[in-house]
């Protein structure tokens, strides 16, 4: 099932290498996106916040956050989110290698949308993005959040 | 020492005198003869008399009753003092006062007596003296009133034994007296009980001693009393029958009193050779005592002192020179602000207060310098009773606990290093969970993605590479989790409580249901008992030695065995499988962490479940271990302890072996874990 439109994504995600696979595996996924990529957590407030270099950024539809950032780190980064009014609505998938359990109830503790932990293969990789492309794109209405 | 144990033995005695002399008076107002003289022909208690036994009487009865004001008492001893003085004067100045018979007339006339209703002079002394030993009392030396009262005592004791032998003679004999016996009675009984009352009681008080010496006083006393009264009675007694002659009594009498003295100081010498040797025995143990006392004293690696309750130090011991850099010489005698810098001083002086106070044990630390050098002490003061459970010192002993204060102080430092180290080692877990998997996903994600998009470029060697390249770090990433799992063992266990192990196999092969099922392995379980463990931990041991039995399977479908028995307070439990097993050799490798036995082409796996195993029961206090033979099958063994309250005849009974394990439902993670583990 393929979304008829264009979404921003923003993938906060500091390793160039799963950047890349990130987008590779939108690419095959077929998901028709806008993936925007921030590589720390500071960078991804000013985006959030349109400061700076990102005055002009549209506001993501949906938000991967690894947890493993430099400067501000993920789980920091969730929380302000989730503490400012204006962005608290955007979806945030938690998207990280950790397996650990307090790092998995915080998140959630933290109002994160869902929990993904990176698989090694590349295969259930793309699955897994296919398969959140099915449940955010196509089951859950995204709030405007132009509201 | 005797004290007079009935204190109110004097007034009795005061009250028996003025009984014993009213009946007097009534026997006179009667004409009662029996009242007056008790028998016939025997001198009576003349009215006079009666009267001044009243006098006295009341008087000592009246300073018995210790009223506030002591002139009643006082009055009637001087009433009876100028009485008494009235009744001598008639015979010291050969006078007629005519107050003999101012009373009652004296008609008896049946006893020759010089002037009927008199007094006799005996009497008028004694009361004299009687007294003024009492209105004496703090104005004369108690030693001098006693000389009194002993020569009143005297005088009615030698009349008291005087009427045996009158009533052999005749009595006649007695006339010049004329005192009557109830008289010579009160007067003894008077005499005595003024002599028991006396503060300074001299060398009463050493008839009456507790002691070797009074015992033998009053032997000797009582033997010079009684023998020369008895035989001179029965002498007498033989003279006046004509058996004897009036030389040969004298002389037998002599003899017989030498005799009977003799053998009655003979006695006594022996008494005192026993009480000397006693003494002698208690001075030496007394002495043998003081040198344990001292020896324990000085040879103590405590300091340890006595003082007073008024803070004087009256011993000390050698360590406690060395604590205050004082010798002994110069401690002893010293109070506490003498001796002690005012660092301790305010502590000692509190603990001081605090045992007087308290009667109790008190203890504190204190730091001092000992030879320049700073140490801690602990100090234990405790209150010391006499026999009559009063306070009469206060010990107290002071311990360098330096060393013991620097090894807490050391194993501190030590458990704050452990639980840093500790820390690290969980932060490893986690790095090696997050960081060290990242690269990895690198690899295999990149080449997987290579050899999907270039397949068609690549030849046969390029895409075997690749496999290899993606196989390794898979194996990489299951290892590092196994590590992951293995070092969570401790971090993340539960604190154990009891658990009905059979529920933990029942958990744990439901987890394995999928490879039991293919397998077709058949398991048996045996009664399980309760232990104290994490659940899911013992169910983690019981799933990964099953899951061995059936991995390393032979030719025959596994048929393995569970059961326990138990052992001083531990359940051993057994799982033991028809596999290939294996040689006794490596039974100590196979527990330590990715070692393995097998090629991992034959079989997968890590090996971390022995591990895992073997810090899971270690982590309970229990042992692990194994008993195999190649193709002839392993056991495996572990330990976990009981619950201690069990009845014990919770035996695990072979005979009650059940069949077991019926389909579990699924149980989609934990069977992801189970296939992790292995």
């Amino acid at each position: 099932m393929e979304g008829t439109e264009m979404i921003d994504i923003l993938l906060v995600e500091d390793n160039p290498g799963d950047v890349r696979l990130t987008q590779e595996a939108f690419k095959e996924g077929r998901l028709r996106n806008q993936l925007h990529v921030v590589m720390d957590g500071e960078a991804a407030m000013q985006y959030l916040k349109q400061q700076g270099d990102y005055a002009a950024a549209p506001r993501p539809d949906l938000i991967l956050l690894d947890l493993n950032l430099p400067k501000m780190n993920g789980r920091e980064v969730l929380s302000a989110i989730k503490h400012d009014p204006d962005l608290k609505r955007i979806p945030v998938v938690v998207l990280t290698t950790s397996q650990d359990e307090t790092d998995i109830t915080e998140s959630y503790r933290q109002f994160a949308s869902s929990y993904i932990v990176k698989p090694v293969s590349m295969e259930k990789f793309i699955g897994v993005v296919s398969s959140f492309k099915e449940y955010w794109l196509s089951v859950v209405k995204l709030p405007n959040v132009q509201e | 020492m005797i004290a007079i144990t009935n204190k109110d033995l004097p007034k009795k005695i005061s009250l028996l005198v003025l009984g014993v002399a009213l009946l007097v008076l009534v026997g006179w107002w009667l004409q009662l003869r029996v009242l007056t003289s008790i028998l016939p022909g025997l001198p009576s208690m003349k009215a006079n008399t009666a009267l001044g036994f009243i006098l006295l009487g009341g008087a000592l009865y009246l300073r018995e009753m210790r009223l506030p004001q002591t002139r009643w008492w006082k009055l009637l001893a001087l009433l009876s003092l100028v009485f008494a003085s009235l009744l001598l004067s008639q015979f010291v100045f050969n006078l007629n006062l005519g107050i003999d018979q101012a009373l009652f007339p004296d008609n008896f006339g049946d006893v020759q007596e010089g002037l009927p209703g008199r007094t006799s002079a005996p009497t008028a002394v004694a009361f004299v003296l009687l007294a003024l030993a009492m209105l004496t009392e703090n104005r004369l030396k108690d030693r001098h009133r006693q000389t009194m009262i002993l020569v009143v005592l005297l005088l009615g004791l030698s009349v008291f034994f005087s009427y045996p032998f009158s009533w052999v003679y005749g009595t006649s004999l007695f006339s010049y007296t004329g005192m009557a016996l109830h008289t010579s009675v009160l007067i003894v009984l008077l005499a005595a009980i003024m002599l028991l009352e006396m503060k300074q009681r001299g060398w009463v008080d050493l008839i009456l001693a507790n002691n070797a010496i009074g015992q033998n006083t009053r032997n000797l006393l009582a033997a010079a009393l009684v023998t020369p009264f008895l035989l001179g009675w029965l002498i007498f007694w033989l003279q006046s029958r004509g058996v004897l002659q009036a030389g040969l009594a004298s002389s037998s009498y002599a003899v017989l009193v030498m005799l009977f003295l003799g053998a009655v100081i003979v006695l006594n010498a022996v008494n005192l050779q026993t009480a000397e040797t006693s003494q002698r025995l208690l001075r030496s143990n007394l002495a043998s005592t003081q040198q344990q006392f001292n020896a324990l004293v000085q040879n103590s690696p405590s300091a340890i002192i006595l003082k007073s309750t008024q803070g004087q130090y009256q011993m000390v011991n050698l360590p406690f020179e060395k604590l205050v850099g004082l010798p002994a010489d110069q401690v002893i005698g010293r109070i506490a602000e003498d001796i002690f810098s005012s660092e301790l001083l305010p502590k000692v002086l509190l603990s001081d207060q605090q045992v007087l106070s308290s009667k109790q044990v008190v203890s504190f630390e204190a730091q001092a310098r000992l030879e320049g050098e700073k140490r801690s002490y602990l100090c234990t003061k405790f209150p010391m009773f006499d026999a009559n459970g009063d306070l009469v010192s206060i010990g107290a002993i002071w311990t360098d606990i330096t060393e013991q204060k620097k090894l807490a102080e050391h194993l501190g430092q030590k458990n704050e290093e452990l639980e840093r180290s500790n820390k690290e080692l969980e932060q490893f877990a986690y790095v090696a969970s997050h960081d060290l998997q990242e690269p990895l996903r690198m690899v295999s994600s990149y080449m997987q993605l290579l050899e999907s998009r270039y397949r068609k470029d690549l030849d046969g060697d390029a895409l075997d590479f690749i496999n290899y390249a993606v196989d390794g770090a898979q194996r990489m990433q299951r290892l590092i989790q196994d590590l992951l799992s293995f070092s969570r063992v401790g971090t993340q266990g539960q604190p154990p409580e009891p658990v009905d192990a059979r529920q933990a196999v029942d958990d744990a092969l439901q987890n394995l249901k999928v490879r039991i099922e293919e397998t077709g392995a058949k398991i048996t379980i045996a009664d399980l008992p309760q232990v104290v463990a994490d659940k899911n931990q013992l169910a983690q041991v019981f799933q990964n030695l099953v899951a061995n039995a059936i991995k390393f399977r032979g030719e025959a479908a596994p048929k393995i065995r569970i059961s326990a028995s138990q052992v001083d307070g531990f359940a051993e439990f057994s799982i033991k499988d028809n596999g290939i097993g294996f040689d006794a050799k490596y039974t100590d490798r196979i527990f330590v962490i990715f070692q393995r036995l097998n090629s991992r082409e034959l079989y997968e796996g890590t090996g971390i479940g022995l591990a895992i195993c073997k810090k899971i029961v270690e982590r309970h206090s229990g042992r692990i271990w194994v008993e195999s033979k190649p193709g002839k099958g392993s056991q495996f063994f572990f330990t976990f302890p009981l619950v201690p309250e069990l009845p014990p005849d919770y035996a695990l009974d072979a005979q009650r072996e059940t069949q077991v394990w019926q389909q579990p439902q699924n149980d989609e993670s934990a069977q992801q874990r189970a296939d992790r583990m292995l």
